[in-house]
């Protein structure tokens, strides 16, 4: 059983980096926003599914890919605007756009999976060598992860990304001291889908195929990989804060792994996952500290 | 200069709760003029800080800042002119963010931001100047994450960021009245030394009659929406708290009634 679990972890830690993604577009709004956004559970196969269509239409991975980041980051935009400007809670607006996402993806691929043949990815574009070869998997994907790390620690140190942090610090003050909230709202909204569906179009192309139903749950899962990256790197300073996700992606993925090798019912995951978070936001409340990871 | 011309402000138009908190306001205030606003409870003082702010949409009349007018400029537009404490020294500053993450937002307010590193050893060196002068120590806790601070500390950090560029306007919204008396008066008297320095135009409203008589140049009466009295720095020379309370008749139970040197 046991060895199972230690044949998968390379597989696992490759399903881990590019999930990381997805824990890091479910923190940015939640965390330096202080607004939670569910959209990811829709920009996720959004990405996905436009890059199934685009790529299986001839188009080149790299475009196929920018295009269906551009599309998540529309996606977490119009959940921003919708939350804006009509005043729906975040999370309506974002179960709002999910929901309609769903449409798109079955529209863009006309049938609700759909596969992708090897020698149409990113990944063969680069090199043929790299799907056949998950050392290579790893290595590529843990390049990359860290790149967009370095890169957001990077934006949140500049002034922008310090305005952004502002707006989720303090609402109330943000205008006073000269900024449009919504602005950043937008923006920081469409930053997270974007990686989000940059995770899903990934996916799609490790995977070999894309699904409609690639969404379901994911937000939870982030969430969980969230809460334990925090619990381990801790969330004192945004370089902190940023890592957390990723080391918790990896963490949790193989936690869920090692389950399933010692005989966890794999329909039980999501109840198990959903727990997990639920304890973690109960535990403060009953022991009575006022912190709770979730916020107020 | 500043001028505010027949403001006025309904919350809750046309329901039952409908409330004139602003019925026709007329203010110039001159540049360099430090007014304080005193006046009982409901008297729409903040309402009216609120108006200048920009953080409320008025419903009639017009704003003006050196003659331009800015009326319909939203609230974070307008920050580049007005600068404002607030009352809750939770709400001046960022908690989260630290003492200098904190300054740097203030100085973007007037001066805009883009994708340049936010914090330098220049605006490290400008903050701790800022910072000395309040005599707090905070100059030495640049590092340090605000949500540590005492209110008082706070409360002078958003003074040292509401005044890092100075102002055309600076709102003081009873920014004393939720510290200890101690605190109070050193919060008080820093924020007296930084205006008198960089001349601010200012407006307080507070609910110390000692500190409208003693700090402000011309202090300003409002009750229910309208300014009942004006009274230029002639007019107050000669007249001590308990005048101020018997001439206008404050109903205010929270008003401070410590008389300065007896009078």
């Amino acid at each position: 059983m046991i060895d199972t679990f230690i044949n998968l972890i390379p597989v696992t830690l490759v399903q881990s980096l590019i999930y990381a993604f997805v824990a890091l577009a479910i923190m940015i709004p939640f965390r330096t926003l202080a607004l939670p956004d569910l959209t990811v559970e829709g920009s996720l196969p959004l990405g996905g599914c436009i890059a199934a269509a685009l790529l299986t239409a001839g188009v080149d991975p790299w475009s196929g890919t920018g295009i269906a980041v551009l599309a998540g980051a529309a996606a977490g935009m119009v959940t921003a605007l919708i939350h804006l400007y009509f005043q729906v809670p975040s999370l309506l607006a974002g179960i709002l756009v999910a929901t309609m996402a769903w449409s798109v993806d079955l529209r863009v691929m006309a049938m609700p999976n759909k596969a992708v043949p090897a020698e149409l990815s990113l990944f063969d574009w680069l090199s043929p060598a790299i799907l056949l070869d998950i050392r290579l998997q790893m290595a590529l994907l843990g390049v990359l992860v860290c790149a967009t790390l370095l890169g957001l620690i990077a934006f949140y140190r500049t002034e922008v990304g310090l305005t952004l942090r502002c707006v989720g610090a303090n609402a109330r003050l943000a205008p006073a001291l000269g900024i449009s909230r919504r602005r950043y709202v937008v923006a920081g909204f469409g930053l997270a889908n974007a990686l989000a569906a940059l995770g899903g179009a990934l996916v799609v192309q490790t995977q070999g195929y894309a699904d409609v139903t690639m969404g379901f749950g994911v937000l939870v899962n982030g969430l969980a990989a969230l809460i334990i990256g925090e619990a381990i790197i801790g969330r004192a300073t945004i370089g902190r804060q940023l890592v957390a996700p990723v080391v918790g992606s990896v963490i949790y993925y193989q936690l869920v792994s090692l389950g399933l090798a010692t005989g966890l019912n794999p329909s039980d995951l999501k109840f198990l996952t959903g727990a997990f978070v639920l304890v973690t936001l109960a535990v403060p409340l009953i022991t009575g500290r006022s912190r709770s990871i979730v916020g107020t | 200069m500043i001028t505010a011309s027949r403001l006025r402000k309904i919350f809750n138009r046309g329901a039952a709760t409908e409330l004139t908190a602003i019925a026709g306001i007329d203010l110039a205030v001159a540049a360099g003029e430090f007014v304080a606003v005193i006046g009982g409870n409901g008297a729409g003082k903040s309402t009216l800080l609120n108006l200048l702010a920009g953080a409320y949409a008025c419903d009639e009349g017009t704003i003006a800042i050196d003659g331009a007018d800015v009326t319909r400029t939203p609230e974070h537009a307008r920050a580049a002119w007005v600068a404002r404490i607030f009352q809750d020294p939770m709400l001046g500053t960022a908690a989260a963010l630290t003492v200098e993450e904190n300054l740097t937002l203030a100085l973007m307010r007037a001066q805009g931001r883009g994708l340049k590193p936010a914090l330098t050893t220049a605006r490290r060196t400008r903050f701790r100047e800022a910072l000395s002068g309040l005599r707090l120590g905070l100059e030495e806790r640049l590092g340090v994450v605000v949500s540590t601070l005492s209110g008082g500390q706070r409360q002078a950090l958003a003074l040292a960021m509401a005044t890092l560029t100075p102002p055309k306007l600076l709102l003081l919204d009873e920014h004393t009245a939720a510290l200890d008396p101690r605190t109070s008066e050193l919060v008080m008297e820093a924020t007296v030394g930084i205006v008198a320095k960089a001349k601010l135009t200012t407006l307080m409203v507070t609910h110390n009659m000692e500190h409208a008589l003693r700090y402000a140049s011309r202090i300003v009466m409002m009750d229910a929406g309208r300014i009942v009295a004006d009274l230029g720095s002639t007019e107050k020379a000669g007249l001590g708290v308990s005048d101020l309370i018997e001439r206008f008749r404050i109903r205010d139970d929270r008003i401070v009634l410590r008389q300065a040197g007896g009078a």
